[in-house]
Formats: structure tokens, C-alpha cells, sequence
């Protein structure tokens, strides 16, 4: 049997590299992700974190890393978000014309990993650090390798931001299939308090493969309401390996709503390392036909009274598949941890797809954990209710629907976002 | 209004309905009564055309049209109601929306535009003042966590804001305490009118107390055994219904 030909060799990656400029210290670190990458190679069906997602549709193609985008006076109003500081980047690059955030109080560390400043590099180092618990991914070295350009926000302690912070990452037609590889870095002080819409959309159907790598540490007391929203176009790829950590009393709401793509791979780990941290995860995600979205949840709860709820809900139409897999893991010597999964499927059709499967490592003592997942079918009996009363069962199914949409939707607090991401779901 | 003529019905292959006839007219009530089993609610659910029922034989005619080829959206804009006996959770789905969306529905039905939120929402205030229902379910999903007897009230709402010219009541009286039932009672009788004929589906005689029938029927295995005025329902309760079970058949009226 013969290898199938494939772009990823060692010497298309290291001619990559070259295209990407980076800062001095950090050249001999992305040779040695990119050394990483290169011995792992992509995951296989055979490893049990990627047994239900093929990757075909990424290996077998050629992707590269330069952007024929030019600066134009595209108006991307649609996507913004009112009254929010925005930074918005365009096939990988920063588009100052664009973006809004100048206003932003001056305690506030806000810069682009490709644009540090020597004063800022140590600070880097250390808020760039990925948490040694957890096995990084292959996607995590090849991100490392081919690092594009993100947000590095550092907040000190005790600081509130009213308005939210939009990061709206926008994929446009490229000559070539393009790849994008941004990592972003942001910390909370103390009982700092942010709302972040993180944004990925493409537009058309063309391919293109988004690897995304996220580190977010809250301090103690800290609040961070993170917003992600996956629209890429119907050809995009999308990975994401996101590290969440929080110290005590530290309180993280997170909600994705994913909806794009052909294939969206999220890994999203939340690391509960101070007394009472506590997490809350929402999320919807609804692909259909020719879409595979696959969520990993990971939540350790190392440290005693940390609490984490999950709450994901789904929704598959024609030949579309979901995954959903929520690890939660009590650390031996904590108490008082308590955590709750609840994942809800809905399948549209009987082509429709999902695998839910929740893993649960208890080694603590004390520990309430409920778990629950649920895949079903539009209410028949439902239907005929509606239908009963004039409404007709294509408007009754659609009915049903978004009332599925609309109860984890429902759950978010901020007005604006809530509107934004019921007009991207319903559109 | 509704003429049914020789109807048979199945449900998963078994035959529930064997021969059903029955006539109502304008501005009359009728009331089927019936031992469990005996297809009081199959012959609702017919009328309304849920899908499960099948129809194997004779015809219905409502309004002088045929009921059985229209589909259930069809049938509640030609003005036909069914109160579920069992009405339907539906999450997600805001009551007041599912109110206006069914009521614009059946106008769109018939051609006319739809009423505004504004308008929508004065019919609406009326009808829950009379039903002495808390304006906080207006809010809430379509009968999501509501007790039985909120339940049954949501029904008669919907009935009393689409106004249809027949209402068919499937068990209403089920599950409703004594103030609850005047109250579900009192909607229906303000229903009443010389255009609009009402059938109430029930077990018991308790119900026709309050909703006074012209007429009452006594269904026992899908086949009206006898049909008289509201003094049968009186009787039923007294005798209750074995003895009429064992009479000949020769007494179908």
C-alpha cells in the first residue's frame, strides 16, 4: 500500500515558518513545536480522543500560510457588536481600520503577539504557559510551529470592563487555501472582571483551516464571561485547543454556539485550581449537511468546594454529526466538588448523526456529580398540538426548533450578544 | 354543522370506531359519554385529524364540506377545535407567541392579514381576565410545568381566542377540582352561541352540570348505544353504564 501524498512534510512547514515573522526569542522555540508536531503527526481514528472525527478533508490538502488579502474598504458592520472595543483580524491580519479599541483604560496590557515589545516578552513567557496536567495536542505543536498573529490582554487586578471585547477573526477568498494559526494569551487580575465575544466567520464556500490555541487565567475573585461564536464558511476548517485556569473564588461563564464549517474540533479545558472556582459552561451547535462538529470538554477540579456545570444542547440536521464528550476529573484530596452535565441532542433527520459520551474520573472523597444525555427526535405529538391549531407543521417543526435553540440561548445575560447569536443561529 | 355517517377508525390496527353516526347542528351542545375504552376520544381525535387515526371507513362533513381529506391545520381554520385531554409540553416555545402565531395562522388561512402585537395582546388581556388566569403564563413555554388545571385553562384559552364554530372538549373535567371546573365551565358557556355547537367528551355526568347539554350520547365500544337529553347523563350516573352494556343491541339508537 502506497502513503497517500501529503503537503504536511517537514520541509513545506519549515518554508512556512520563514513566511511568518516572529520575535528573535522565539524562533528556536517554534522549531522545537514544529519538531513536536512532526513526530506526532495529525491524530488517528485509533486514538480514542478523535474516534469519532475524521481529519481527511485537512491532511489531504495543501494549505498555505500567505494571505493574498489586500486592505480594502470592505465593511464588515454586520458582525460588529454595539457598544463593544473590537479588534478585528482579516485572513490572519490585523486590520487596525476595522477594529476599535483605543479608549480602552491604560492599566490595560492589550497588544498582538506578533507586535511585542522587548518590556513585554518576559511577561509573555509567563502568561503563555500551558498547564503541564494536561497532554497537549498535536494541533497545539503545530500551532506553536506555525504561531499567526492574536490578542495578548493582560489585566491587572481589580479592574472592570464595561464594554465587551469582540475579537472577530474574519476569513475571506485567497488565492490558495490559507491557514491561520493564532494563539491568544489573556489574564485577569484579581477580581477583575471582562466580557469576551471571541468570533471566527468566513465567508463563501471556499476551504481554509483555522487552528486556533487559546490560554485564559483568571486570578482569584476574577469574572470572565466568554462568548465564543463559530461561523466559518461551509468549507472551513476549524480547531480549537483552549486552556482555561482559575484561581480561587474565580468565576468563569463560558457559552459557545458553533454553527460552521465542514469541520470544528474543539478541545476546552477548564483547570479549577483554587477553592471554590467555578465554571459554567453552555453551548449550542447545529450542523447540517456535510458539517461535523465535535466538542471535547475537559474539567479538573483540583482544588476542594469547586463547582463546574455543563450544559450543551445540539441539534442535527440532514447528514450532519455531532460529537459530545465531557470529562470531568475530581483530584484525589478535594471535598465538597460538585459538578453537573447535561447534553441534549436533537436529530432532524435519519441521516442526522451524534455521539455523546460522558467520562467521569472521581478520586475525591466528597463529590456530587449528576450526569445526563439525552438524543431524540422533533415531538411528534407536539406537532399535531400545533397543527391543531392552525399552525401549519412546517411552521410547527420550526417552532419546536428554536424553542430547542432557545433554551440555552435563553441563558445568556448580555442582551446584545444574546440578540447576535440568535440572528447567526436563525439565519 | 357536522354530519358523521357509518365512521370506522383504527389506532395501530385495531379497530376502534365501529359505525359512528351522529348530526349536530348550529347553536346545539352534544355530550358523548362513555366507560374507558370505548372510543370517546378516538372519535375527538378523528375530527381533528391526528395523524395515528387512521379513518377505514364512511365520511365526516363539517360545514358542509368533507372534514376527513383536510389536513388538522385545514380543520382548525375551517373553524374546528379540539381541547386535548392531554395537552402537550412544549419547551422553549413562549405561550403567548404560540397564541398569536395559531391565531395568524388561521387568518392567514382565510386570506386575512395578520393582527398586530399591540391588538393581539388587548384580545388576549379579555380572555385570561375571564378565565381568572395569571398573566405570568402568558410568559411562560406552552403549558411547560403547569399544574393540570392550568393546563386544562390554557386549552379553553386557546379556545376562547380562536373562536371556533365547534369546539370538541376531550375530557376537559379531568383532573380539575370543583373551581377549577366552574371556572373552564364558564369560558365554555361564553363560547355559546346560535352559530357554534360544542361536544363534550366525558365520563362523567359531573361536567354537563355546568355545561348543560342538549343532547347526551352513550359510546360504548365504538358504537353509540343510545342518545337522549341531558336526563340520560342522569341516569348514567345513577345506573352507571354496565347495565346499558348488557342490553341488547337493538337498543342503538
Amino acid at each position: 500500500m502506497t502513503q497517500p501524498l501529503t503537503a504536511w512534510t517537514l520541509e513545506n512547514l519549515q518554508s512556512a515558518q520563514k513566511q511568518i515573522p516572529v520575535f528573535a526569542e522565539l524562533q528556536a522555540w517554534r522549531s522545537k513545536q514544529l519538531q513536536e508536531f512532526m513526530r506526532l503527526g495529525f491524530p488517528k481514528r485509533r486514538d480514542e480522543q478523535w474516534k469519532y472525527t475524521s481529519l481527511s478533508c485537512l491532511t489531504e490538502k495543501k494549505f498555505t500560510v500567505q494571505s493574498s488579502f489586500r486592505k480594502s474598504a470592505l465593511d464588515y458592520s454586520a458582525y460588529y457588536l454595539p457598544d463593544s472595543y473590537r479588534l478585528v483580524f482579516i485572513n490572519g491580519e490585523f486590520s487596525p481600520d476595522h477594529s476599535h479599541w483605543q479608549d480602552l483604560p491604560k492599566e490595560i496590557t492589550l497588544s498582538r503577539i506578533h507586535n511585542l515589545e522587548n518590556s513585554q516578552i518576559d511577561l509573555y513567557h509567563e502568561m503563555s504557559r500551558l498547564p503541564a496536567e494536561n497532554a497537549l495536542s498535536n494541533f497545539h505543536w503545530l500551532n506553536g510551529a506555525l504561531m499567526g498573529d492574536g490578542l495578548f490582554l493582560v489585566m491587572p487586578d481589580k479592574i472592570e470592563l464595561t464594554k465587551p471585547l469582540h475579537l472577530l477573526y474574519l476569513s475571506t477568498e485567497n488565492n490558495e487555501p490559507l491557514m491561520q494559526h493564532p494563539r491568544h494569551i489573556i489574564h485577569l487580575g484579581q477580581h477583575s472582571r471582562l466580557t469576551l465575544v471571541e468570533e471566527y466567520a468566513g465567508f463563501g464556500d471556499q476551504c481554509y483551516f483555522n487552528n486556533v490555541v487559546s490560554k485564559i487565567s483568571l486570578g482569584q475573585g476574577a469574572h470572565l464571561d466568554y462568548y465564543k461564536l463559530q461561523r466559518e464558511s461551509a468549507g472551513g476548517i476549524h480547531i480549537a485547543n483552549s486552556f482555561i485556569e482559575q484561581g480561587a473564588d474565580s468565576r468563569l461563564r463560558a457559552f459557545h454556539t458553533a454553527l460552521g464549517g465542514k469541520l470544528n474540533r474543539e478541545d476546552f479545558n477548564v483547570l479549577l485550581k483554587g477553592s471554590r472556582a467555578e465554571c459554567e459552561l453552555s453551548g449550542f451547535y447545529y450542523p447540517k449537511s456535510g458539517q461535523h462538529i465535535d466538542f471535547h470538554t475537559r474539567i479538573d477540579h483540583f482544588d476542594s468546594q469547586t463547582i463546574s456545570r455543563q450544559y450543551y444542547k445540539g441539534m442535527i440536521a440532514d447528514d450532519g454529526h455531532a460529537v459530545f464528550n465531557g470529562k470531568i476529573i475530581a483530584h484525589p484530596l478535594t471535598k465538597q466538588v460538585q459538578a453537573e452535565q447535561k447534553n441534549y441532542n436533537l436529530l432532524l433527520s435519519d441521516s442526522a448523526g451524534v455521539d455523546t459520551k460522558p467520562e467521569l474520573e472521581v478520586y475525591s472523597d466528597e463529590i456530587q456529580c449528576s450526569h445526563g444525555a439525552t438524543v431524540g427526535n422533533l415531538d411528534e405529538d407536539a406537532i399535531f398540538y400545533m397543527r391543531s391549531r392552525g399552525i401549519s407543521e412546517e411552521l410547527a417543526r420550526n417552532l419546536l426548533m428554536s424553542g430547542f435553540a432557545q433554551e440555552v440561548l435563553n441563558r445568556i445575560p448580555h442582551v446584545q450578544i444574546a440578540a447576535k447569536l440568535k440572528r447567526a443561529t436563525y439565519a | 354543522m357536522l354530519k358523521i355517517n357509518n365512521l370506522w377508525a383504527t389506532v395501530k390496527d385495531a379497530a376502534i370506531l365501529k359505525g359512528i353516526n351522529l348530526q349536530i347542528n348550529p347553536g346545539e351542545v352534544h355530550a358523548i359519554m362513555g366507560p374507558n375504552g370505548s372510543g370517546k376520544s378516538t372519535l375527538a381525535n378523528v375530527l381533528s385529524g391526528r395523524p395515528e387515526y387512521i379513518v377505514s371507513q364512511g365520511e365526516v362533513e363539517f360545514l358542509n364540506q368533507p372534514l376527513l381529506s383536510l389536513t388538522p391545520e385545514e380543520r382548525a381554520a375551517q373553524g374546528l377545535f379540539l381541547a386535548f385531554q392531554y395537552p402537550v409540553e412544549i419547551p422553549g416555545v413562549n405561550n403567548l407567541y404560540f397564541l398569536k402565531t395559531a391565531y395568524n395562522s388561521i387568518r392567514k388561512q382565510k386570506g386575512l392579514q395578520p393582527l398586530d402585537a399591540f391588538d393581539f395582546m388587548k384580545l388576549v388581556k379579555d380572555k385570561i381576565a375571564l378565565l381568572d388566569m395569571d398573566e405570568k403564563f402568558l410568559h411562560r413555554s406552552v403549558n411547560e410545568g403547569f399544574s393540570g388545571g392550568e393546563k386544562k385553562r390554557n386549552e379553553i384559552l386557546q379556545m376562547l381566542i380562536l373562536e371556533p364554530r365547534l369546539a370538541i372538549l376531550d375530557e376537559t373535567d379531568s383532573g380539575l377540582d370543583i373551581d377549577a371546573l366552574q371556572i373552564v365551565a364558564k369560558g365554555v358557556n361564553s363560547l355559546r352561541s346560535p352559530e357554534r355547537a360544542i361536544l363534550v367528551v366525558t365520563h362523567y355526568e359531573r361536567l354537563l352540570r355546568y355545561i348543560e347539554p342538549d343532547f347526551v350520547h352513550v359510546l360504548v365500544k365504538g358504537q353509540i348505544l343510545k342518545s337522549g337529553d341531558k336526563n340520560l347523563a342522569l341516569s348514567l350516573e345513577e345506573t352507571g353504564y354496565q347495565e346499558l352494556i348488557a342490553e341488547p343491541r337493538a337498543e342503538k339508537h
